[in-house]
Protein backbone atom coordinates (compact mmCIF):
# COMPACT_ATOMS: atom_id res chain seq x y z
CA UNK A 1 0.00 0.00 0.00
CA UNK A 2 1.06 3.20 -0.79
CA UNK A 3 1.67 6.06 1.70
CA UNK A 4 -0.62 7.97 -0.09
CA UNK A 5 -3.36 5.34 -0.37
CA UNK A 6 -2.96 5.48 3.55
CA UNK A 7 -3.73 9.16 4.24
CA UNK A 8 -6.71 8.94 1.94
CA UNK A 9 -8.34 6.27 4.17
CA UNK A 10 -7.28 8.16 7.62
CA UNK A 11 -8.82 11.46 6.80
CA UNK A 12 -11.92 11.99 8.54
CA UNK A 13 -13.57 14.66 5.80
CA UNK A 14 -14.01 14.52 1.97
CA UNK A 15 -10.91 16.89 0.69
CA UNK A 16 -10.47 17.93 -3.43
CA UNK A 17 -7.47 16.61 -4.95
CA UNK A 18 -4.75 18.45 -3.15
CA UNK A 19 -1.44 18.89 -5.07
CA UNK A 20 2.26 19.66 -4.09
CA UNK A 21 3.11 23.24 -4.94
CA UNK A 22 6.15 23.95 -7.12
CA UNK A 23 9.09 23.68 -4.77
CA UNK A 24 12.67 23.52 -5.44
CA UNK A 25 13.92 19.75 -4.41
CA UNK A 26 15.74 21.06 -1.34
CA UNK A 27 12.52 22.29 0.18
CA UNK A 28 10.99 18.84 -0.52
CA UNK A 29 14.44 17.08 0.99
CA UNK A 30 13.22 19.98 4.25
CA UNK A 31 10.01 18.54 4.27
CA UNK A 32 10.85 14.94 4.72
CA UNK A 33 13.70 15.19 7.00
CA UNK A 34 11.92 17.41 9.36
CA UNK A 35 9.18 14.64 9.03
CA UNK A 36 11.65 12.22 10.22
CA UNK A 37 13.60 11.06 7.16
CA UNK A 38 13.28 8.33 4.61
CA UNK A 39 13.77 5.88 7.37
CA UNK A 40 11.29 6.11 9.83
CA UNK A 41 7.82 5.05 10.36
CA UNK A 42 4.77 6.34 8.94
CA UNK A 43 3.41 7.21 12.44
CA UNK A 44 6.29 9.03 13.93
CA UNK A 45 6.93 10.78 10.31
CA UNK A 46 3.38 11.81 11.00
CA UNK A 47 4.15 13.70 14.36
CA UNK A 48 4.99 17.02 12.28
CA UNK A 49 1.20 17.00 11.04
CA UNK A 50 -0.36 14.96 13.91
CA UNK A 51 0.89 17.13 17.06
CA UNK A 52 -1.29 18.46 19.99
CA UNK A 53 0.42 21.67 20.07
CA UNK A 54 -0.32 22.16 16.46
CA UNK A 55 -3.86 21.05 17.35
CA UNK A 56 -4.83 23.84 20.09
CA UNK A 57 -2.44 26.80 18.16
CA UNK A 58 -5.00 25.92 15.23
CA UNK A 59 -8.46 25.65 17.29
CA UNK A 60 -7.39 28.96 19.47
CA UNK A 61 -5.95 30.91 15.98
CA UNK A 62 -9.59 29.85 15.06
CA UNK A 63 -11.37 31.56 18.10
CA UNK A 64 -9.40 34.19 18.15
CA UNK A 65 -11.35 36.72 15.51
CA UNK A 66 -14.70 36.15 17.87
CA UNK A 67 -13.60 37.29 21.34
CA UNK A 68 -14.34 40.89 21.74
CA UNK A 69 -12.23 43.49 22.30
CA UNK A 70 -11.79 42.28 26.31
CA UNK A 71 -10.16 39.14 25.97
CA UNK A 72 -9.49 39.04 29.94
CA UNK A 73 -13.41 39.41 30.23
CA UNK A 74 -14.04 35.95 28.16
CA UNK A 75 -14.45 32.93 29.74
CA UNK A 76 -13.36 30.83 27.18
CA UNK A 77 -9.68 33.03 27.07
CA UNK A 78 -9.79 32.50 31.25
CA UNK A 79 -10.10 29.29 30.86
CA UNK A 80 -7.23 29.05 28.33
CA UNK A 81 -4.80 31.38 30.29
CA UNK A 82 -4.73 29.00 33.51
CA UNK A 83 -4.19 31.97 35.72
CA UNK A 84 -6.58 34.45 36.77
CA UNK A 85 -4.68 38.64 36.95
CA UNK A 86 -5.87 40.23 33.22
CA UNK A 87 -2.48 40.85 31.07
CA UNK A 88 -1.13 44.26 30.93
CA UNK A 89 -0.49 43.85 26.90
CA UNK A 90 -0.67 41.75 23.95
CA UNK A 91 2.80 40.86 24.30
CA UNK A 92 2.29 39.21 28.27
CA UNK A 93 -1.46 37.98 26.72
CA UNK A 94 0.29 35.84 24.02
CA UNK A 95 3.33 34.68 26.51
CA UNK A 96 0.90 33.49 28.44
CA UNK A 97 -1.33 31.96 26.09
CA UNK A 98 1.70 30.11 24.70
CA UNK A 99 2.53 28.62 28.00
CA UNK A 100 -0.64 27.92 29.26
CA UNK A 101 -0.71 25.51 25.50
CA UNK A 102 2.69 24.03 26.47
CA UNK A 103 1.23 23.67 30.26
CA UNK A 104 -2.19 21.48 28.97
CA UNK A 105 0.29 19.04 26.04
CA UNK A 106 2.14 17.81 29.16
CA UNK A 107 -0.52 17.58 31.36
CA UNK A 108 0.46 20.50 33.41
CA UNK A 109 -2.42 22.52 33.29
CA UNK A 110 -4.89 23.38 36.54
CA UNK A 111 -8.58 23.78 34.29
CA UNK A 112 -7.93 21.92 30.91
CA UNK A 113 -7.10 18.13 30.56
CA UNK A 114 -4.68 16.68 28.08
CA UNK A 115 -6.43 14.31 25.97
CA UNK A 116 -5.21 10.50 26.54
CA UNK A 117 -2.59 10.64 23.51
CA UNK A 118 -1.28 14.17 23.79
CA UNK A 119 2.46 13.95 23.96
CA UNK A 120 4.89 16.90 23.68
CA UNK A 121 7.01 16.93 20.26
CA UNK A 122 9.88 18.14 18.77
CA UNK A 123 7.40 20.54 16.34
CA UNK A 124 6.00 21.64 19.67
CA UNK A 125 8.28 25.17 19.27
CA UNK A 126 7.50 25.84 16.02
CA UNK A 127 3.50 25.02 16.58
CA UNK A 128 3.69 27.68 19.46
CA UNK A 129 5.88 30.71 17.58
CA UNK A 130 3.71 30.34 14.70
CA UNK A 131 0.36 31.16 17.32
CA UNK A 132 2.49 34.13 18.90
CA UNK A 133 3.37 35.06 15.27
CA UNK A 134 -0.10 35.35 14.02
CA UNK A 135 -1.25 37.07 17.20
CA UNK A 136 1.34 40.30 17.66
CA UNK A 137 1.80 40.30 13.62
CA UNK A 138 -1.83 40.51 12.70
CA UNK A 139 -2.40 42.22 16.20
CA UNK A 140 0.53 44.88 14.93
CA UNK A 141 2.88 44.66 17.87
CA UNK A 142 6.62 45.02 17.49
CA UNK A 143 7.52 45.77 21.40
CA UNK A 144 6.20 44.39 25.11
CA UNK A 145 3.71 47.00 26.49
CA UNK A 146 3.35 48.41 22.61
CA UNK A 147 -0.14 47.62 22.03
CA UNK A 148 -3.03 47.95 24.23
CA UNK A 149 -4.71 43.99 24.36
CA UNK A 150 -8.09 45.71 23.16
CA UNK A 151 -6.61 47.69 19.86
CA UNK A 152 -4.60 44.42 18.79
CA UNK A 153 -7.81 42.28 19.42
CA UNK A 154 -9.88 44.73 17.13
CA UNK A 155 -7.46 43.98 14.43
CA UNK A 156 -7.75 40.09 15.13
CA UNK A 157 -11.69 40.10 14.71
CA UNK A 158 -10.80 42.17 11.45
CA UNK A 159 -9.71 38.51 10.15
CA UNK A 160 -11.20 35.81 9.48
CA UNK A 161 -10.55 32.64 11.26
CA UNK A 162 -9.38 30.54 8.42
CA UNK A 163 -7.49 33.11 7.49
CA UNK A 164 -5.58 33.20 11.03
CA UNK A 165 -5.36 29.55 10.47
CA UNK A 166 -3.93 29.63 7.87
CA UNK A 167 -1.05 31.96 8.90
CA UNK A 168 -0.57 29.58 11.54
CA UNK A 169 0.55 26.68 9.28
CA UNK A 170 2.35 28.98 7.14
CA UNK A 171 3.91 30.60 10.10
CA UNK A 172 4.41 26.80 11.42
CA UNK A 173 6.38 25.33 8.38
CA UNK A 174 8.36 28.46 7.36
CA UNK A 175 9.56 27.98 11.23
CA UNK A 176 10.11 23.97 10.78
CA UNK A 177 11.90 24.59 7.30
CA UNK A 178 14.31 27.42 8.77
CA UNK A 179 14.97 25.02 11.75
CA UNK A 180 15.94 22.41 9.77
CA UNK A 181 17.43 24.73 6.95
CA UNK A 182 20.38 25.47 9.57
CA UNK A 183 20.62 22.01 11.02
CA UNK A 184 21.61 20.98 7.64
CA UNK A 185 24.39 23.77 7.82
CA UNK A 186 23.30 24.89 4.23
CA UNK A 187 24.27 28.84 4.83
CA UNK A 188 27.63 28.03 6.22
CA UNK A 189 28.55 25.20 3.10
CA UNK A 190 27.32 27.64 0.22
CA UNK A 191 28.74 31.18 0.13
CA UNK A 192 27.19 32.40 -3.02
CA UNK A 193 23.58 31.71 -1.37
CA UNK A 194 21.24 34.63 -1.71
CA UNK A 195 20.63 36.70 0.81
CA UNK A 196 16.97 36.21 0.88
CA UNK A 197 16.94 32.28 1.02
CA UNK A 198 15.94 31.75 4.52
CA UNK A 199 12.99 34.82 4.04
CA UNK A 200 11.32 32.79 1.09
CA UNK A 201 11.68 29.64 3.52
CA UNK A 202 8.59 31.63 4.99
CA UNK A 203 7.09 33.95 3.08
CA UNK A 204 7.33 31.89 -0.25
CA UNK A 205 7.94 28.08 0.49
CA UNK A 206 5.72 27.63 3.57
CA UNK A 207 3.30 30.13 2.21
CA UNK A 208 2.79 28.21 -1.10
CA UNK A 209 2.73 24.62 1.06
CA UNK A 210 0.01 26.41 3.14
CA UNK A 211 -2.25 27.96 0.35
CA UNK A 212 -2.34 24.16 -1.06
CA UNK A 213 -3.60 22.68 2.49
CA UNK A 214 -6.15 25.01 2.33
CA UNK A 215 -7.69 25.00 -1.12
CA UNK A 216 -8.04 21.45 -0.45
CA UNK A 217 -10.32 22.42 1.51
CA UNK A 218 -14.33 22.94 1.87
CA UNK A 219 -15.25 26.50 1.63
CA UNK A 220 -16.81 28.35 4.57
CA UNK A 221 -16.85 31.07 6.33
CA UNK A 222 -16.09 29.40 10.55
CA UNK A 223 -12.98 28.10 11.62
CA UNK A 224 -11.90 24.72 10.09
CA UNK A 225 -11.88 21.76 12.40
CA UNK A 226 -7.84 21.62 13.52
CA UNK A 227 -8.29 17.61 12.36
CA UNK A 228 -9.29 18.36 9.02
CA UNK A 229 -5.98 20.94 8.54
CA UNK A 230 -4.18 18.19 9.77
CA UNK A 231 -5.40 15.64 8.18
CA UNK A 232 -4.78 17.85 5.15
CA UNK A 233 -1.50 19.04 6.31
CA UNK A 234 -0.34 15.20 6.23
CA UNK A 235 -1.80 14.30 2.66
CA UNK A 236 0.42 16.89 1.51
CA UNK A 237 3.55 15.90 3.42
CA UNK A 238 3.04 12.18 2.23
CA UNK A 239 2.62 13.81 -1.47
CA UNK A 240 6.33 15.59 -0.75
CA UNK A 241 7.69 13.10 0.19
CA UNK A 242 6.70 10.92 -3.11
CA UNK A 243 7.57 13.70 -4.83
CA UNK A 244 11.01 13.80 -3.13
CA UNK A 245 11.58 9.89 -3.74
CA UNK A 246 10.90 10.38 -7.33
CA UNK A 247 13.38 13.50 -7.78
CA UNK A 248 16.05 11.74 -5.84
CA UNK A 249 15.49 8.48 -8.20
CA UNK A 250 15.78 10.09 -10.91
CA UNK A 251 18.75 11.64 -9.89
CA UNK A 252 20.36 7.93 -9.29
CA UNK A 253 19.12 6.51 -12.58
CA UNK A 254 20.93 9.72 -14.52
CA UNK A 255 24.30 9.17 -12.14
CA UNK A 256 23.75 5.48 -13.64
CA UNK A 257 23.78 6.03 -17.10
CA UNK B 1 8.82 26.25 27.45
CA UNK B 2 10.33 23.06 27.25
CA UNK B 3 10.38 22.69 23.54
CA UNK B 4 13.84 23.42 21.83
CA UNK B 5 15.07 22.77 19.00
CA UNK B 6 17.27 20.42 20.14
CA UNK B 7 15.50 17.53 18.94
CA UNK B 8 16.23 19.29 15.10
CA UNK B 9 19.33 16.37 14.43
CA UNK B 10 20.28 16.13 10.90
CA UNK B 11 22.18 13.06 9.63
CA UNK B 12 25.46 13.48 7.32
CA UNK B 13 23.01 11.77 4.43
CA UNK B 14 20.13 13.77 5.45
CA UNK B 15 22.37 16.69 5.23
CA UNK B 16 23.94 15.57 1.90
CA UNK B 17 20.69 15.21 0.15
CA UNK B 18 19.36 18.45 1.37
CA UNK B 19 23.35 20.07 0.09
CA UNK B 20 22.36 18.09 -3.69
CA UNK B 21 19.23 19.93 -3.97
CA UNK B 22 20.78 23.70 -3.11
CA UNK B 23 23.36 22.60 -5.07
CA UNK B 24 20.98 21.76 -8.13
CA UNK B 25 18.95 25.30 -6.94
CA UNK B 26 21.89 27.28 -7.64
CA UNK B 27 23.30 25.89 -11.21
CA UNK B 28 19.54 26.06 -11.88
CA UNK B 29 19.19 30.12 -10.71
CA UNK B 30 22.93 30.57 -11.87
CA UNK B 31 21.94 29.27 -15.93
CA UNK B 32 18.48 31.06 -15.94
CA UNK B 33 20.04 34.23 -15.02
CA UNK B 34 22.21 33.74 -17.81
CA UNK B 35 19.68 33.38 -20.32
CA UNK B 36 17.77 36.29 -19.21
CA UNK B 37 20.86 38.53 -19.67
CA UNK B 38 23.31 37.20 -21.55
CA UNK B 39 26.93 38.82 -21.87
CA UNK B 40 27.23 41.46 -24.10
CA UNK B 41 29.98 40.55 -26.98
CA UNK B 42 33.08 42.20 -26.59
CA UNK B 43 33.92 44.86 -28.83
CA UNK B 44 36.05 44.02 -31.92
CA UNK B 45 40.28 44.67 -31.14
CA UNK B 46 41.84 47.37 -32.37
CA UNK B 47 44.14 47.10 -34.56
CA UNK B 48 47.87 47.03 -33.28
CA UNK B 49 48.52 50.75 -35.20
CA UNK B 50 45.18 52.06 -33.58
CA UNK B 51 46.31 50.87 -30.36
CA UNK B 52 49.67 52.15 -29.82
CA UNK B 53 48.34 56.17 -30.42
CA UNK B 54 45.72 55.52 -28.67
CA UNK B 55 48.14 54.76 -25.99
CA UNK B 56 50.29 57.42 -27.05
CA UNK B 57 47.29 59.92 -26.44
CA UNK B 58 46.80 58.50 -23.04
CA UNK B 59 49.99 58.99 -21.19
CA UNK B 60 50.26 62.10 -23.19
CA UNK B 61 46.86 63.51 -21.50
CA UNK B 62 48.74 62.07 -18.23
CA UNK B 63 51.66 64.28 -18.35
CA UNK B 64 49.46 67.44 -18.98
CA UNK B 65 47.21 66.69 -15.87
Amino acid sequence: MTPHRVFRERRSIPLSEPHVPELPRYVLSLVVVAAGGQNRSARERLLLANNAALRHSLDYAGILPSIGDDPASNATVRQWMDSVPPPRDLFEFTARLLDAIDMRVRGRHSLLPRAAEDIATVFDRAALLALGQVILGVGRVRAAGDEPVSDAFKHLAARSPRELQQLVIENYLGNILHDYFDAAEVRAAFSRLPIDTENNLRVKHGRAIAKAIFESLPDGDGPLSAQAIQDALREIVGLIWLEERRAHDQDQMQKEH
Amino acid sequence: MGSSRSGTGVTSFEKERIHAGVREDLELNIREEKKRSPRKARPPALPAEKKKKRQKQESTAKHDR
